[in-house]
């Protein structure tokens, strides 16, 4: 359907349906045929999950064929139903283009992280022949061919970008690409497998780096001038190598990821802590956790809708793009995705931002 | 507001608490999947009903059996589906198309609207005389807190003009209660919503309505024009009969409470409970009976718990129950003739000073 026709049908949808979309009003009754057909997601059905390491998984994912087809170093949105609740987080594809359109699979490596809501879910959620969405590729970590002597860093996790580019782009590398992967000592990724491109390619040379045995990554980079370098991983390796590349004047390609750090013991039991940022709206305050979200806005003279106080009417609601928050009535910390959450009975217990 | 010690009222609240938190931490996959269910039900009721009117000129009885499908598929869009979709009961999916910020459903009064005034003042504020605008609607008197006037001679008549036009009369609600159109504005008025704002709502969400089942659809059906036009006028109508009795039956039964302003200053939860309790009467029934109400027949449950998913209202009923046989609290249920003729008593009851 051409974006006019959709348009058409989804203003209809509004005058009849009294739903935003075409798609939204018969979301539920083509589930019944499609299972996880969802308005504005592509589906995916899963063919394989096998554990790498501890507590890392590969998840084998069988796009349907109208998903367009990614470039090596792009990411995607993975939504998956656990228990009846809707959860998304960001996944870097860790396989090449060539493998999606000759298979049609995408492979997804994910480090899961023991007090996270989401990675530790998908062991009992994902099963072969379940159908779960992805979004459209997106990002522009990308790699380009036409450059000469690829210096790639990888940090932890980082390296699924990277893994991804390899397979893509090594059958017909002209130049050298090494690989400089931190992680800490014995927690490196998919090593077999790098091992095995470095013994097949000889243009490619990888180096399994933990900064206790190593140093810092900036005392690597001098080896490797005349390098177009790429980083991703944690802020702080990306923050290294970016500062590296200004002083000496080099272009840096990079993905950082700053999650929100899961909270400390003491923000979770202390209520009178530190206090955290709140972003509303786009602007931004600091709360501590001694009172509300929706008391916090109204001594700061921030209009909000208000209603019950007591998380019965919803007025006070808003979309929470990202953060934890705890619920004053049961004291359950939420996820760290995007949900509704209610301001009178919510406080902040890491950075959050909010939409009204 | 007094019949109870403090003590007691933590007691109640900390009971009362402790059901709801055993019962939300069973909201799960089988919540998730039971209301698609009954969206997908109610897609497929509101669909046959709207081919079978079409196909009246076949067989009258297809009309008919069309018009019942129609109503069924409108009542479950505004009761099991809307009222507690909005309510929140479902936010915990995430899901884009069925939550309380999101969620539109087919009926005249706009969500926004019945989000401040229902889920709002109604829920907060229940059986509060002159905070809940619910109580009688401005139209009724229905205890000895409102001063008897002549107009209350013919009340009955009112409520059976409001039953036919009940989408029309949630519609305007809002409107009147603000005095929008008619009556001495209200001084003061911490208002968040302005009168503009409120009419351009009011007009815009009718029209679509009345555009969509007396205009657009008429008009697919070609030939068929009337048979479709007075087809949805008579879902229209069973709907608004329907779900304006089970709301009635929930709040204006013989034995149903009101308190006044001063009681519930600085109230507190088990107070704010004892009230939701006292202020709402269930209906027993079948469970297709159940569904058909929005659940709406387990009104105490509902006024408890407003946001636990409705379809768990009747596995929290018998603890509720309990709790409220410990405190000697009334657990005001029957079936739904003998509800409802205490009802229509109870408007015929105080047409007279």
């Amino acid at each position: 359907m051409t974006s006019k026709q959709t348009s058409w049908m989804n203003k209809l949808s509004r005058l009849v349906f009294h739903h935003q979309s075409i798609k939204g009003y018969l979301e539920p009754v083509i589930q019944v045929f499609k299972p996880a057909w969802r308005d504005g997601a592509f589906r995916a059905k899963v063919i394989a999950v096998s554990e790498l390491s501890e507590q890392v998984l590969a998840v084998e994912l069988k796009p349907e064929a109208k998903w367009p087809l990614h470039l090596a170093g792009q990411h995607i949105l993975l939504t998956v139903e656990n228990n009846g609740r809707l959860m998304s987080r960001t996944f870097t594809i860790a396989s090449s283009s060539e493998q999606a359109l000759h298979q049609g699979i995408i492979r997804l490596v994910i480090k899961q992280n023991a007090l996270g809501a989401f990675t530790p879910a998908l062991n009992s959620v994902l099963k072969p022949n379940l159908w779960l969405n992805i979004s459209r590729p997106m990002g522009d970590f990308t790699f380009d061919a036409n450059l000469q002597n690829h210096l790639f860093v990888a940090g932890g996790s980082g390296i699924t970008p990277f893994i991804a580019k390899l397979h893509e782009h090594l059958p017909r590398a002209k130049s050298p690409i090494t690989l400089l992967y931190f992680a800490k000592p014995h927690q490196h990724l998919l090593v077999d497998e790098l091992m095995t491109l470095a013994d097949h390619y000889p243009y490619f040379n990888v180096k399994f780096l933990n900064r206790v045995e190593h140093g810092d990554v900036s005392g690597q980079l001098s080896d490797y001038p005349n390098h177009h370098i790429s980083v991703c991983g944690p802020q702080s390796l990306y923050q290294q190598v970016a500062s590296y590349c200004e002083q000496n004047d080099i272009g840096c390609a990079s993905e950082h990821f700053a999650p929100l750090a899961w909270p400390s013991s003491t923000n979770i039991n202390d209520s009178d802590g530190e206090q955290v940022e709140v972003k509303h709206n786009g602007k931004a305050l600091l709360v501590d956790q001694a009172q509300s979200l929706l008391m916090h806005f109204k001594q700061k003279g921030i209009q909000v809708n208000s209603g019950c106080g007591m998380g019965i009417c919803h007025q006070c609601q808003c979309t929470k793009r990202r953060g934890i928050v705890r619920d004053m009535r049961t004291g359950k910390l939420s996820d760290m995705g995007e949900e509704l959450i209610q301001l009178c009975i919510s406080q902040a217990v890491t950075e959050v931002e909010l939409e009204s | 507001m007094s019949k109870l010690t403090p003590s007691q009222f933590d007691s109640l609240a900390e009971q009362l608490n402790l059901v709801r938190e055993t019962a939300m931490a069973k909201v799960g996959q089988k919540d998730a999947s039971y209301i698609r269910r009954v969206i997908t039900a109610q897609r497929i009721f509101e669909w046959s009903g709207r081919i079978l009117l079409v196909l009246g000129f076949i067989n009258p009885i297809l009309w008919l059996v069309g018009v019942l499908s129609l109503a069924i598929g409108k009542i479950l869009d505004n009761m099991e589906i809307g009222h507690n979709v909005m309510h929140g009961q479902y936010d915990w999916m995430n899901d884009k198309h069925i939550n309380s910020k999101s969620y539109e459903w087919d009926i005249a009064c706009d969500g926004d609207s019945w989000n401040r005034v229902h889920n709002y003042e109604h829920h907060t504020f229940t059986n509060i005389i002159g905070k809940d605008r619910d109580f009688g609607y401005g139209l009724l008197r229905l205890s000895n807190d409102f001063r008897w006037r002549v107009k209350n001679l013919w009340q009955f008549a009112t409520y059976v003009v409001l039953s036919v036009l009940f989408q029309w009369g949630v519609s305007y609600h809002e409107l009147a209660a603000e005095r929008v159109f008619f009556g001495k504005k209200k001084q003061n008025r911490d208002y968040a919503v302005s009168h503009n704002q409120l009419k351009k709502r009011f007009f815009s969400k009718g029209a679509k309505q009345l555009v969509k089942d007396y205009l657009l659809f008429p008009l697919l059906a070609g030939p068929f024009f009337l048979w479709v036009f007075f087809g949805n006028l008579a879902a229209n109508l069973i709907r608004n009969l329907w779900t304006s009795t089970i709301i009635f039956c929930g709040h204006f039964t013989g034995s149903v409470e009101t308190f006044n302003e001063q009681d519930c200053v600085n109230e507190s939860k088990g107070q704010w409970y004892y009230r939701q309790a006292l202020g709402s009467s269930n209906i027993k029934g079948k469970r297709w009976f159940h569904i058909l109400t929005g659940h709406l027949s387990f009104q105490i449950e509902h006024h408890l718990f407003p946001d636990l998913p409705a379809y768990r209202y009747p596995e929290v009923a018998p603890h509720v129950k309990r709790i409220f046989n410990e405190f000697g609290m009334q657990y005001n249920t029957g079936g739904f003739w003998r509800q409802y003729a205490s009802v229509l008593k109870r408007i015929v009851r105080y047409s007279f000073p």
